[in-house]
């Protein structure tokens, strides 16, 4: 699956692009967590972990949540053969042995590509500008290649990762090693160490069927100009991360990242996350828990509450050139909850930013989102989006945007899935660097003029992995 | 002619009759707890399947007297054969080397022993003074693992593919059958053994 944030091309473009070209690309499929090689591990289906990928059941969210293992003892279910690097009574000669592990006989790697096709109705709109008003657009038919890695040290530490590869260049996305059950009992302590996406939701950081990501990005100093890469809530950076489910209900997270700066510095960005869920699966699957319907593993009656703190300081290269420090305070709260097939996640943060422009101007930033699905069939899933975004900088006027994305995920095969969605925006005013970093299209004729509802684009999305 | 039997002749038979019923006494009595009787057999599944192979089914205390002897484990392949080995209290095994790289044999388990490493065709030997189950590590080859469970008595089985098992020659009584496994448990039986008949008992393992 694609990880494809608007942000990521906007640092790479913009010195010779208009910024909101990416933004088209935010459209497309999203990076997975479950991977074939997963499949491969267990011996079992995409859809024991998935609906449709990269979203994930409540069984999958709970085996990402646990460390990318199975519930009960990781090793039980592993159907791939492995090689053992010692034996588990070796531990009774520790220190005088290496603590034993296994690794797979075969690599788990998995490979996966993805792209779309893009369809501008309307000439005027900013996405066909975006698109230098070609009403098609084919450049990203196959836009991403990935290659994710995925397994475990032994049944208490394992590993993710992922590479992305495509035009702009080939990035880490992720690579963490998760050390889990350190204290207290199974699932309750846990550290990740590596370049992941920081935990602030009790759900996947890609857990939506028509965004890249769950919570809309703002990319804020992007918005106001920043040439260099910007920090956002749904970036990956490198970071030590306590994790941990308690009583299968409560989860939470706690944890330092290195953020977003154009020079090395102390790293100074903190996050915590509480979550608690009502009904339905516990957190971490364990307990024999099952769906009431096998027929349909991913229905459930539950919900989730979740909240999130983030303190980030980022340097980064202001419009006219010059470096500037931003910190910003972030919270945010989100609820989902799920009526067998039917799933509505409602969520809004905030970023409270003390100097995104030159002359130190602050802003507070408002992400609002919802997005509600139908599990109409395993293979097929509807869903409509809607996300708001305000900005109220210190100086100037405030802007907003507003997006709805219809559309609908489809499997034609466990791990061959399209996407076909309808891009709707409107806009009052643009911040000084335009909408398209924080994923928006519209264009006002002014900075303080608006867009009424237009179509900026349909989308023909197709994405397989293997 | 006829022979005659003489008095001399008559007490050479009985000399001899007395001989071979004293010497049939004496190994009835040796081998008496340990002589044929009965079978025990039955069938074990396990909960995840993948560990049922690694299971042995025993007699946990049956009186009588064993004779020690001697049993072999090889290292060829860079595996232990076989890969579960049972004897007896008492018993020695003989550790051969058939592979084309030197190998070492020690166990962490029980009274614990390092045997030292040894070439091809070299061996090593060790007799088992306590009961239970020994794991097998060859320090130069960390993945190799073989299991060797001394049994109190000789009574025990290693299960087969399907989980099988035959314990043949078991003295008439009541027993406490039990069964081994690498990952999983069950709780103990118990069985009584008919001379000449056959007991079913079955476990099923699970964490």
């Amino acid at each position: 699956m694609a990880h494809w944030s608007s942000q990521r091309f906007v640092h790479r473009l913009l010195p010779v692009c208009v910024p909101w070209l990416a933004v088209i690309f935010a459209l497309t499929a999203q990076p997975a967590r479950g991977i074939p090689a997963f499949a491969r591990k267990y011996g079992t289906s995409c859809l024991t972990c998935h609906t449709i990928y990269p979203k994930l059941n409540p069984f999958g969210e709970a085996f990402r949540r646990n460390g990318y293992r199975f519930p009960g003892v990781d090793s039980d279910a592993v159907k791939h053969e492995t090689i053992a690097l010692g034996q588990d009574a070796a531990k009774k000669q520790f220190p005088n042995s290496v603590w034993p592990g296994a690794v797979p006989a075969s690599i788990p790697i998995a490979l996966g590509f993805d792209g779309q096709a893009v369809f501008h109705p309307k000439a005027s709109a900013g996405g066909t500008q975006a698109d230098n008003g070609a009403k098609v657009n084919l450049t990203d038919l196959v836009g991403e290649a990935h290659v994710w890695a995925g397994g475990s040290f032994d049944d208490q530490i394992t590993f993710f990762g992922q590479v992305t590869t495509d035009d702009t260049g080939t990035s880490i996305e992720q690579a963490s090693v998760h050390f889990n059950d350190l204290l207290f009992g199974k699932h309750y302590f846990n550290v990740a160490v590596g370049k992941d996406v920081p935990t602030i939701s009790s759900f996947g950081s890609h857990s939506s069927y028509l965004a890249d990501t769950l919570l809309p990005a703002l990319s804020t100093t992007a918005l106001y100009g920043a040439t260099s890469e910007s920090w956002n809530v749904t970036n990956e950076y490198n970071e030590i991360e306590v994790t941990g489910t308690v009583g299968g209900r409560l989860d939470y997270s706690v944890g330092v990242n290195a953020g977003s700066n154009i020079n090395v510095q102390n790293p100074n960005d903190f996050y915590a996350h509480l979550g608690y869920k009502f009904g339905g699966m516990p957190l971490d699957a364990e307990a024999s828990s099952a769906p009431p319907d096998p027929m349909k593993p991913w229905a459930e009656r539950s919900v989730t509450l979740d909240g999130f703190y983030y303190r980030s300081i980022s340097q980064f290269t202001a419009a006219d050139g010059s470096s500037l420090s931003d910190g910003a305070k972030t919270y945010g709260g989100a609820i989902r909850a799920q009526l067998d097939s039917w799933e509505l996640n409602t969520g809004l943060y905030k970023e409270q930013h003390d100097a995104v422009m030159v002359g130190a101007t602050g802003v507070d930033a408002t992400a609002q989102y919802n997005e509600l699905s139908w599990v109409a069939y395993p293979w097929l899933v509807p869903a409509v989006r809607l996300e708001y975004l305000r900005l109220r900088p210190d100086v100037g006027p405030e802007v907003t945007d507003a997006r709805w994305i219809l559309g609908a995920a489809i499997l034609a095969r466990p791990n061959l899935k399209f996407t076909v969605t309808g891009w709707i925006e409107s806009a009052s005013g643009a911040p000084p660097g335009g909408w398209g970093p924080a994923g928006g299209f519209a264009i006002p004729a002014t900075p303080t003029g608006s867009v009424g509802r237009e179509i900026e684009a349909i989308t023909v999305g197709m994405a397989f992995a293997f | 002619m006829r022979f005659h039997t003489t008095r001399f002749q008559a007490s050479v038979v009985q000399t001899v009759r007395a001989v071979f019923v004293t010497a049939g006494v004496v190994a009835g009595l040796s081998g008496m707890a340990f002589a044929a009787g009965g079978t025990v057999s039955g069938k074990v599944d396990a909960t995840p399947a993948k560990y049922l192979e690694e299971t042995v089914v025993y007699l946990k205390e049956v009186p009588g007297k064993h004779a020690p002897g001697t049993e072999n484990m090889d290292q060829k392949g860079m595996k232990f054969i076989p890969h579960i080995l049972t004897v007896t209290l008492g018993d020695s095994v003989d550790f051969l080397n058939h592979d084309s790289v030197a190998h070492n044999v020690y166990s962490p388990d029980n009274e614990t022993y390092n045997l030292g490493s040894f070439k091809p065709e070299e061996k090593r030997s060790y007799t088992f003074k306590t009961a239970g189950m020994y794991t097998q590590l060859c320090s130069i080859h960390p993945e190799m693992l073989g299991f060797i469970f001394v049994g109190q008595n000789p009574y025990s089985a290693v299960v087969d593919k399907e989980g099988s098992f035959t314990i043949k020659d078991v003295p008439a009584g009541s027993y406490t059958i039990a069964v081994w496994n690498s990952h999983l448990k069950a709780a103990d039986k118990k069985v009584t053994v008919a001379e000449g008949q056959s007991a079913e008992v079955s476990f099923s393992l699970h964490r």
